[in-house]
């Protein structure tokens, strides 16, 4: 590898070989998933997961389980579009266009401590309903204690070619910036100090040699996957994004000469500090 | 290597063997289609795998004006492979090339679908093809040696201009040179062009995305302010959809020109001009892009223009194998 290709890789070439591995171990158990893959869907890469979830605990039976995402300003689904209806804590007016992202290893976990995990991950996107609901296969039944996952893409998948189809493969997060993939594309517009519409783009990756994924934990007390089934509704609350503990003043992130904030730390950090107050779980 | 280069030497064999035995062709020879270093892999109907005589059935048609019913016109009419496959002085065509990773077809997203059903409307719809003319006998030993049987069909027909299309692929540019390890491919300014092609300062990578340099998506990049019931919008449905039009790839656009789905920009330059300093806002204007526009230097814009210059591939511009057959 040539100076100038290292220069656009700062993953060693062993590093990106075991990751190439882990990928093609976890691909390799894709094919025969009927556990967590959703058959139907059009992208075969949306998700990267390990068929051989924990099995149920003995006597347990299994049932299918419908996980869906919504998106929620202030406690009702977004209205998607160039009109700034919303205000942030700051105080800026402002409006979504964009919503996607990854959400990675889903674990279950049982109010008799018991665990069951889908491994990999998963594309969100408003634009493309089949991406809004993932059917999940051979799920034990029981009472639900809690839901987990990390957002984005972990390190040990996120190496740029992990994703060879669309949509997912146009989450790529540029070699120049060091490769791999966004966490997640938020985008919108908001009407800055000088009262003028001013286009925002909440976008996090990794940077810089640090990864920016972080993990949620959803109280699920209340939910059960019963012999018929059952279904989970994961909420991104938009608003969050921009408070708690980090009030974000738009003018202060998306300005002339500052359009995005994919190449600052600081923001990064900033957004993945706000991000574990993002998620809720529907009510059962 | 560009896949096309290991392709050719296939079909020449594959042609070669062909001349040679006056019987009956055996079954069509599998073609290994190599790609360039770090595109995806490519899709491929299961229906039409890539032959050498599929190929060159479909480069054939690609130059024979008996694909319409008056013989006047071939896709080589429009498509000329010394512009990428572009054409010159007809309004609004989109060059061929790596075209295999498409599912939307046309500046608006009319036709969707997988590239055989692309080229069956084509044949069909496009050109109106009548199989009656292409019932002659070199065709139809090319049909034989193609698809085991010398019954023409349109479906055939569009089968084998698929399979030509697999082979224009274009990922040779000194740019690519440059990511694969040759430090010296790119100037100094290409490298700044680079540079702030990848960044959000210019934020054009996230639409002219991956090696394919094109999401294959649809976006409203600020031309016009009243863009209702433009673009891809009366196709899907949506006013959302207004004002959007599908990505080009920016592979070879320094030969494309001129630009846009209205041919409103002559140059490249212009192209940046706009750019920096021209976008409109609209009710679909895309948020990659800021109103008015980004706002870049003289320096920055020439930079990017002498890196969009540098996303040439020559050797596909001049390959013999995609020329008009002898």
């Amino acid at each position: 590898m040539s100076a100038a290709r290292d220069s656009l890789h700062p993953v060693t070439v062993t590093s990106a070989l075991a990751h190439a591995l882990v990928l093609a171990a976890a691909l390799a158990g894709c094919g025969d998933d009927s556990g967590g893959h959703d058959d139907d869907h059009d992208h075969p890469d949306a998700a990267v997961e390990t068929p051989d979830a924990e099995p149920p605990p003995d006597g347990a039976g299994t049932a299918a389980l419908t996980v869906g995402y919504a998106h929620l300003v202030d406690g009702a689904p977004v209205t998607i579009g160039t009109e700034t209806p919303y205000t942030n804590a700051a105080g800026n007016a402002y409006g979504v266009t964009v919503v996607r992202y990854f959400l990675s290893d889903l674990v279950l976990t049982y109010a008799d401590d018991t665990e069951h995990e889908v491994a990999g991950a998963y594309y969100v996107d408003h634009d493309l309903p089949e991406t809004m609901t993932r059917a999940l296969a051979d799920v034990p039944t029981g009472e639900l204690a809690s839901v987990r996952f990390v957002f984005g893409v972990p390190p040990a998948l996120n190496v740029t070619g992990a994703f060879t189809a669309p949509p997912e493969s146009l989450m790529e997060w540029p070699e120049m910036m060091g490769g791999g993939y966004h966490h997640m594309k938020f985008e919108g517009r908001y009407v800055n100090e000088a009262a003028e519409p001013f286009q925002f783009r909440a976008h996090s990756g990794p940077l810089s040699g640090t990864d920016y994924t972080f993990e949620v934990v959803l109280d699920a007390t209340g939910h059960e996957v019963t012999a018929d089934g059952a279904s989970l509704t994961i909420e991104m609350n938009l608003e969050e994004w921009f408070e708690n503990p980090n009030t974000w003043d738009l003018n202060d992130f998306f300005y002339t000469g500052h359009m995005g904030i994919m190449n600052d730390a600081a923001a990064q950090l900033s957004l993945s500090q706000n991000g574990a107050g993002v998620f809720t779980l529907g009510a059962p | 290597m560009r896949g096309t280069v290991a392709l050719a030497l296939v079909v020449a064999a594959g042609a070669s063997a062909c001349a040679a035995d006056d019987g009956p062709p055996g079954p069509p020879t599998p073609v290994d289609d190599r790609l360039p270093a770090g595109f995806p892999p490519m899709p491929v109907a299961e229906d039409n795998p890539t032959t050498a005589e599929g190929v060159a059935l479909g480069r054939q048609l690609y130059y024979d004006a008996r694909l319409s019913p008056d013989g006047s016109r071939a896709c080589a009419s429009c498509h000329f492979q010394d512009r990428s496959f572009s054409s010159t002085g007809v309004t609004g065509v989109l060059p061929h090339v790596n075209l295999a990773w498409s599912t939307f077809f046309l500046w608006d997203g009319r036709f969707t679908g997988t590239l055989e059903e692309a080229m069956i409307m084509e044949v069909e719809e496009f050109f109106g093809t009548d199989v009656e003319r292409l019932k002659e006998p070199d065709l139809e030993d090319m049909f034989e040696a193609a698809f085991e049987t010398r019954e023409i069909t349109t479906t055939r027909a569009a089968y084998a201009l698929a399979q030509f299309q697999r082979t224009l692929v274009s990922g040779a540019s000194p740019f690519d040179a440059y990511l694969e390890g040759d430090a010296g491919a790119l100037s100094a300014a290409e490298r700044r062009g680079m540079e702030l092609f990848y960044s959000e300062d210019a934020e054009c990578f996230h639409c002219h995305a991956t090696r394919l340099m094109t999401d294959n998506l649809f976006h409203n990049i600020g031309l016009d302010a009243d863009v209702t019931g433009t673009g891809r919008g009366p196709v899907s449905g949506r006013a959302l959809d207004d004002g959007k039009w599908k990505t080009p790839t920016l592979r070879n656009v320094a030969v494309t020109g001129p630009y846009m789905h209205d041919d409103r920009f002559e140059t490249l330059e212009e192209v940046v001009d706009f750019y920096a300093e021209g976008v409109v806002d609209s009710s679909t204007l895309d948020t990659l892009v800021p109103i008015g526009g980004y706002g870049l230097t003289a320096e920055q814009r020439a930079d990017l223009v002498a890196f969009l210059r540098a996303l040439t591939d020559e050797s596909y511009l001049t390959d013999p194998a995609l020329a008009p057959p002898r």
